[in-house]
């Protein structure tokens, strides 16, 4: 007698999926849709975790590509603290489908909205990426020519792009009401004011992700209809949350919303799911000596974790593992004076409010 | 009362010390003492109880060839003028060469030709190109040991005669100024040096207005008849030099850095 579960492979079941399986190669865990070679043309875009994808497929021998790259006489330590080389184009963190989907309609408009330019001390930002320039800039007028000159390069990245990595990040965003336009960070917190009556706060919920990714694929399509999407969920949980709730039930509600879409999501042939969320967080999934892939502070991910993901990911796709291949790492950003990541990180900086005996 | 001073650096220099030697009445409340060597040779010295002594027998040699002494005592002087030292325009120009910022005459023109990027990261790129070079060393190696007043002096930029002989190598001055970006990169490269310089303790002086050709070259005037630094200070430079200035410069800078005591 035959049923659906007569002819499962080994992954199907738990016990020869996971209790009995190598829990270091997890077999059948990852099968790309999609093949990713050393000429493949990778993008890469998404929170501030997407950072290791670029640089570990770099020292593979991957082309990802980079159209807003630093100048080579600028020093390695300004390229970093300005924004070069951390994703395929200087956007900076973008920790939403609504963000992306914002970047790809402007991109589409080619225009910008001179009203999203953020003030502070005199100095001028672009409140979609306020950290790429850390000192602010001379002028509104240089932040929207650079935002122009910008969005072209975007354009240009989409054109040649053949896949495009986005890590989903957050689900908790702010929004300016009277446009609609998301902002990696809570105004106020890097540059311009808070305004309640201006700014408010979106949960974004399963389906409205959904159809801003659904919306995302159609604009990327325009661009290059050949492009594909890889979806991975940022494992680093929430730095803070406005929701009223925990901290730690608001970063599970998040992360079980982004892990749902991105599942949903992936039934397009043409988008697929890295689960980079689950080989760091699953109990199941962590190292084999016991603790597990985050350092002290329990947010960022260790260099164990992430070579692991890479590790997993770089041979799903029968590229080398190359860690000794010399490659900048992703830039340091610790405006917060923790020991947090080596990675650049907007949310991060909202830590900075935070008093470390503040009330529970 | 007199004002004693001691002027360090690189060949540059020896426009310093020609006008020093030509018009010794000129300034007579100063007194200048030099310590300098050709090329990086100042910076193999250290400050051993007080003093600034060479750390090597070649450097000793070298300072001892280009001014007849090695060594200062830090106490005995009432200010300190690190003078060229590798702080020069020309250190900046492969950002111009890569990128174009805000600011620039031609950032609103030329999109496509090279990276556009900010007037902020072009000032921290230029600083942080600063301050790799010898005289951000040397004045970061004076600070740590003299509370004394010191001051920079800009390397000058090269010769105007290059407008004439163009050499390969100083494409990019022409570049600058056939797209009218030139004054525009003079004026970033002191502030550049004003702000690295003021950070480190320490005042810098740009290159004198009257000297600047085109905002990114040194008029021939100045130029012309420069001497190689040496104890006697006879040796001409090489007819092909476009680097190095005359004493009618040094005179200028020596100027400014009175005003500036």
């Amino acid at each position: 007698m035959t049923h659906p579960y007569s002819a499962l492979p080994a992954r199907a079941f738990w016990r020869s999926g996971v209790a009995m399986a190598d829990r270091d190669s997890f077999a059948g865990l990852y099968e790309p849709k999609h093949p990713l070679t050393q000429t493949t043309r990778v993008a890469t875009a998404g929170s501030c975790f997407a950072q290791y994808i670029g640089t570990h497929l770099r020292r593979a021998g991957c082309a990802v590509l980079d159209v807003e790259p630093a100048p080579a006489a600028m020093p390695a330590s300004v390229a970093k603290t300005f924004g070069y080389g951390l994703f395929s184009a200087r956007y900076g963190n973008i920790y939403s489908a609504r963000q992306l989907l914002d970047l790809l309609q402007e991109v589409t408009a080619d225009s910008v909205d001179p009203r999203h330019v953020w003030a502070k001390d005199g100095r001028f930002y672009d409140a979609f990426r306020p950290t790429v320039e850390p000192c602010g800039l001379d002028s509104a007028t240089e932040v929207l020519l650079l935002r122009q000159r910008h969005l072209r390069k975007v354009a240009a990245l989409l054109r040649q792009t053949d896949l495009l990595i986005f890590t989903l990040g957050l689900t908790e965003i702010w929004a300016d009401r009277g446009t609609g336009r998301v902002f990696p960070v809570c105004p106020g917190v890097v540059a311009g004011q808070f305004d309640p009556t201006q700014h408010e706060l979106l949960h974004m919920t399963h389906a409205r992700i959904l159809a801003d990714l659904a919306a995302c694929l159609a604009l990327l399509k325009a661009f290059n209809p050949a492009i594909k999407l890889l979806l991975t969920v940022s494992p680093v949980p929430l730095t803070a949350t406005v929701s009223g709730a925990h901290v730690l039930t608001a970063s599970s509600w998040s992360k079980a919303i982004l892990r749902g879409v991105a599942g949903e999501c992936a039934a397009h042939p043409d988008v697929d799911y890295l689960p980079s969320y689950e080989l760091l967080t699953h109990p199941a999934a962590q190292p084999p000596g016991g603790g597990h892939w985050f350092d002290a502070n329990l947010r960022s991910v260790s260099a164990a974790g992430v070579a692991r993901v890479m590790r997993f990911f770089l041979t799903a796709h029968g590229l080398a593992v190359n860690p000794e291949k010399s490659d900048p790492a992703p830039a340091s950003h610790d405006a917060t004076g923790t020991d947090d990541d080596a990675l650049v990180c907007d949310e991060v900086l909202q830590e900075a409010f935070a008093s470390p005996l503040a009330p529970a | 009362m007199t004002l004693r001073l001691c002027i360090l650096g690189n060949s540059h220099v020896a426009a310093l010390r020609d006008a020093w030697m030509q018009h010794p009445g000129r300034w007579p409340d100063l007194t200048l003492h030099f310590l300098a060597a050709p090329k990086d040779g100042l910076l193999h010295t250290t400050v051993q109880d007080g003093r600034l002594v060479p750390t090597c027998d070649s450097s000793r040699t070298a300072l001892l060839h280009s001014c007849g002494i090695s060594d200062i005592t830090l106490a005995d002087h009432d200010g300190f003028v690190v003078a060229g030292a590798s702080i020069c325009l020309q250190s900046i120009l492969p950002l111009y060469r890569d990128a174009r910022w805000h600011g620039l005459p031609s950032f609103a023109r030329d999109t496509d030709v090279v990276a556009s990027i900010s007037g902020a990261a072009a000032q921290a790129a230029m600083t942080a190109i600063l301050q790799d070079r010898m005289g951000s060393i040397l004045v970061s190696r004076l600070r740590a040991n003299t509370d004394l007043p010191i001051v920079l002096t800009s390397q000058p930029r090269i010769s105007a005669a290059v407008l004439r002989s163009p050499r390969p190598e100083m494409r990019l001055h022409k570049v600058a100024i056939d797209h009218g970006d030139s004054n525009a990169l003079g004026a970033n490269f002191d502030t550049a040096a004003l702000g690295l310089f003021a950070g480190l303790g320490c005042r810098f002086l740009p290159q004198p207005p009257q000297t600047v050709s085109h905002g990114v070259l040194t008029d021939l005037a100045f130029m012309n008849g420069a001497l190689r630094l040496t104890a006697a200070m006879t040796q001409p430079q090489l007819k092909t030099d476009i680097s190095h200035a005359n004493a009618l410069y040094g005179a200028l800078l020596i100027d400014q850095i009175v005003a500036a005591f």
